[in-house]
């Protein structure tokens, strides 16, 4: 237990401005990944995957001009913030909550995309970066509530 | 601009270096799990790029390098290997694994409109560029401490 305590105790106090600038470079690149031709996002397979009807989650799941619009501002919220050295309600809420919902969605949408029958579930090589990048946006949420937890916005 | 030089060139690198870390061993996961390599059957299939892939090793040789790769980080946060390890092991071997995936992938991408970019190369790209910030960090360490090295053989002479 001991170590594990130690290792929360890291993992809480450690400085995660190189996280945030790897997560802010990501979204950007995600953003200007969309300007490319071709479908990216493939929201067509996960629906036909998943309920046999292409168009019934349409509504649900955005354009993926929107998703861009979401990866880009998420991304200039965390170069702003890391360049001001600002922390407020407001970056927790558009870098840590957006953020999270964002890079978890997606990858989780990419995850599922490929799943058409277990036994025969290929992941393509590069979503173990995708799931990286989504596990460390949920470590900057955990701190940013840290450094602005509930109490202190009241 | 100058603040942000040198913020790249002082900021603690064990987070990054963990995640990258995190990164591989998923990588090694995914491997196992039967992931179609660099989407290589998409690529041969279509007659594009087959003669690329050539002289790329197994998957099997992959699994193995990312695996020591995941090793050599994890055993440096417990143990003190000395610069020219880190440089190779940890910053050079990353950039040759990393940099070898990406880049192909975007090779096998690129002009093939029916098997387009995905949107997660976005998150590949970034692992790879913090590879060479690693690299750059280590290699600038070693510089430091070769400088110490000769400053203090230039005060015992």
């Amino acid at each position: 237990m001991k170590i594990l305590d130690a290792a929360i105790i890291t993992f809480i106090k450690t400085d995660i401005t190189p996280i945030r600038f790897m997560i802010g470079l990501s979204s950007l690149l995600w953003a200007a990944f969309s300007l490319l031709p071709g479908t990216l996002f493939k929201v067509k397979e996960v629906c036909a995957n998943l309920f046999n009807n292409p168009d019934i989650l349409n509504w649900f799941i955005f354009s993926e001009a929107l998703w861009a619009s979401l990866f880009f501002f998420h991304s200039i919220v965390i170069f702003t913030s890391l360049f001001t050295g600002k922390y407020d309600r407001f970056t927790l809420f558009a870098d840590g909550v957006i953020g999270s919902f964002i890079w978890f969605f997606s990858v989780s949408l990419c995850i599922l995309s490929h799943i058409t029958i277990w036994a025969e579930f290929q992941p393509p090589a590069v979503l173990a970066a995708g799931i990286t990048i989504t596990l460390a946006q949920w470590w900057n949420l955990i701190m940013q509530w840290e450094k602005f937890p509930i109490a202190q916005k009241d | 601009m100058k603040r942000f030089l040198i913020a790249l060139l002082t900021l603690n690198m064990t987070p990054i270096r963990f995640i990258i870390m995190l990164n591989s061993l998923l990588m090694i996961l995914v491997l196992i799990f039967g992931a179609p390599f660099f989407s290589i059957h998409h690529a041969i299939i279509e007659g594009t790029v087959g003669s690329y892939f050539d002289f790329l090793l197994t998957k099997e040789c992959w699994i193995i390098l990312f695996a020591f790769h995941v090793l050599f980080i994890a055993s440096s946060f417990f143990h003190k290997w000395n610069p020219i390890s880190l440089f190779i092991f940890d910053g050079a071997l990353g950039i040759i694994i990393w940099g070898s995936m990406m880049t192909f992938r975007v090779i096998v991408s690129v002009g093939n409109a029916t098997f387009p970019i995905p949107f997660l190369i976005s998150a590949g790209i970034t692992i790879f560029i913090l590879q060479w910030w690693v690299l750059i960090r280590h290699l600038f360490n070693f510089e430091i401490q070769n400088e110490d090295i000769r400053c203090s053989n230039h005060n015992i002479h």
